[in-house]
């Protein structure tokens, strides 16, 4: 996976290049599990440099599902808090780093907004239309980041039906049985709709790195 | 039943359950070495959506963090079983190899129900605690590799519960055996159990107990929502004074004394 915006600016990588490249970044990535194992003994400057790897990644992720940037910035807080509590706890074969710390900040951002059911962005009409525009809402950094354009390639084989109720699922925050209501399926075929996106994803994008 | 719980696994991967969904699939995850499989590669694919939000976050969010971490202590590791009595007398692990995921005991859970109401007669009773906390453990072992954090702080950071308070005490102490953490705060006289537990048996409930130094366990309150316990129960009755705490299934409505051996036993040492 490569994280173009995610190395900071002022940060430059080794070698200097302004514009990080693509072997830059990768390290950067490849970093991430021993950046998190340092943090598990309490390496604060291991934090920080794991914070800037992937904080515009989370918080942009957290954003997306919550809207509200001050409850998406105490979100992220917590996201980050609990990444350093259990940095000692990632285990390597279950899968990225990234992963594991994105998979932490969607959880509590879909928390957050389910504690906040009475919110207006509840409605269903203002979902499907966010639905035709599904990016660069807040998307600040992602024309600049090459991995976004291969996201945006994969989720191009996916169905549009496959599409919509992942998008629902994943960046809206609404459960499965939500998502059927909203669409009009049966809770079934959200689920399985759901399932085969991801499935495709994976299968387009080839596993992380 | 078992097919219609393999097809969450996608609504699972990007948490589109509800919490009783997600309880009940994390009970099937413990059994179900392709649908653990299956979900980290689902969660993969789905972190991979997230590269089409980039943004910065402000600048104070980092100072803010930098100053919160100080106050955090990182947990441990989760290490590989072993015969000593408590966790927290085993050496640091430094770069603990985290046990193979796959090779979980997994039928230790499935065996859980039955072995709590087993006798072990070949052991004296502390070892029987042991080996049936280390039994729960592998439970434990499920949420902490499943939901590897704590929901508590997902609430909005004002009016700090007991329960919150005695997590951020400054005297706070966490004490863990594996199968469960407790984190006692000896100034406030409370304490509180993170314990990730299977729903109990139909007709069940999970009652928390305090130790004493004579080894009387005293009720410490019920575990009535399950879901919830990863965030932390809160005990009843004085902690500071108490030995350690435990966790046991009793009828619904919680008995006096304990009736069952523990599914969770952590010593306040």
């Amino acid at each position: 996976m490569v994280l173009m915006t995610l190395v900071p600016p002022g940060d430059t990588p080794p070698g200097g290049a302004s514009v990080p490249t693509d072997t830059a970044t990768r390290s950067t990535v490849e970093e991430l599990p021993h950046l998190l194992k340092a943090c598990g003994r309490g390496d604060e400057e291991a934090f920080s440099r794991l914070y800037d790897a992937v904080s515009s990644r989370l918080f942009g992720l957290v954003l997306r599902v919550v809207r509200d940037r001050a409850q998406a910035e105490e979100v992220t807080q917590d996201a980050f808090l609990d990444i350093w509590r259990h940095a000692a706890r990632y285990d390597p074969d279950r899968g990225s780093a990234l992963s594991w710390m994105l998979t932490i900040g969607h959880r509590k951002a879909v928390d957050r907004v389910r504690s906040a059911e009475a919110q207006s962005r509840r409605d269903t009409a203002y979902e499907a239309r966010e639905q035709d525009t599904p990016y660069d809402m807040t998307a600040e950094d992602a024309h600049r980041n090459l991995d976004a354009q291969r996201v945006r390639k994969g989720l191009d084989t996916l169905t549009g039906t496959q599409r919509g109720a992942l998008e629902l699922a994943y960046f809206g925050g609404y459960t499965h049985r939500e998502v059927a209501v909203m669409l009009d399926i049966p809770v079934g075929t959200a689920k399985t709709r759901i399932r085969d996106g991801l499935i495709r994803l994976r299968d387009t994008l080839g596993l992380e790195r | 039943m078992n097919d219609d719980i393999h097809s969450l696994v996608g609504a699972y991967a990007v948490d589109a359950v509800d919490d009783a969904e997600r309880a009940r699939f994390e009970e099937h995850l413990a059994t179900c070495a392709g649908c653990r499989t299956e979900v980290e590669s689902l969660r993969g694919a789905a972190a991979r959506l997230a590269a089409t939000t980039d943004t910065a976050p402000p600048a104070s969010l980092k100072a803010s963090l930098l100053r919160d971490i100080r106050s955090v202590r990182p947990l441990p590791p989760v290490v590989e079983e072993q015969d000593e009595l408590s966790a927290d007398d085993a050496p640091r692990q430094d770069p603990a190899p985290a046990a193979d995921p796959t090779a979980a005991p997994t039928a230790e859970v499935a065996d859980l129900a039955t072995r709590r109401q087993q006798k072990a007669p070949r052991r004296h009773p502390v070892a029987r605690w042991v080996a049936t906390a280390a039994a729960a453990a592998a439970v434990v072992v499920g949420g902490v590799v499943w939901q590897p954090w704590d929901n508590g702080a997902s609430r909005p950071p004002v009016a700090a519960s007991a329960q919150q308070q005695v997590l951020r005490a400054s005297d706070a102490r966490t004490y863990t055996d594996r199968s469960a953490t407790v984190v006692r705060s000896a100034s406030l006289k409370k304490a509180v159990v993170k314990v990730a537990l299977p729903p109990p048996p139909a007709g069940k409930v999970y009652e928390v107990w305090l130790q004493h130094p004579d080894g009387h366990m005293v009720r410490a309150g019920l575990i009535p929502d399950v879901s919830r316990a990863r965030d932390g129960v809160l005990l009843q009755g004085d902690a500071a004074t108490a030995t350690g705490a435990g966790i046991t299934v009793e009828p619904a409505g919680g008995s006096d004394s304990p009736t069952t051996v523990p599914v969770a036993l952590v010593t306040f040492s």
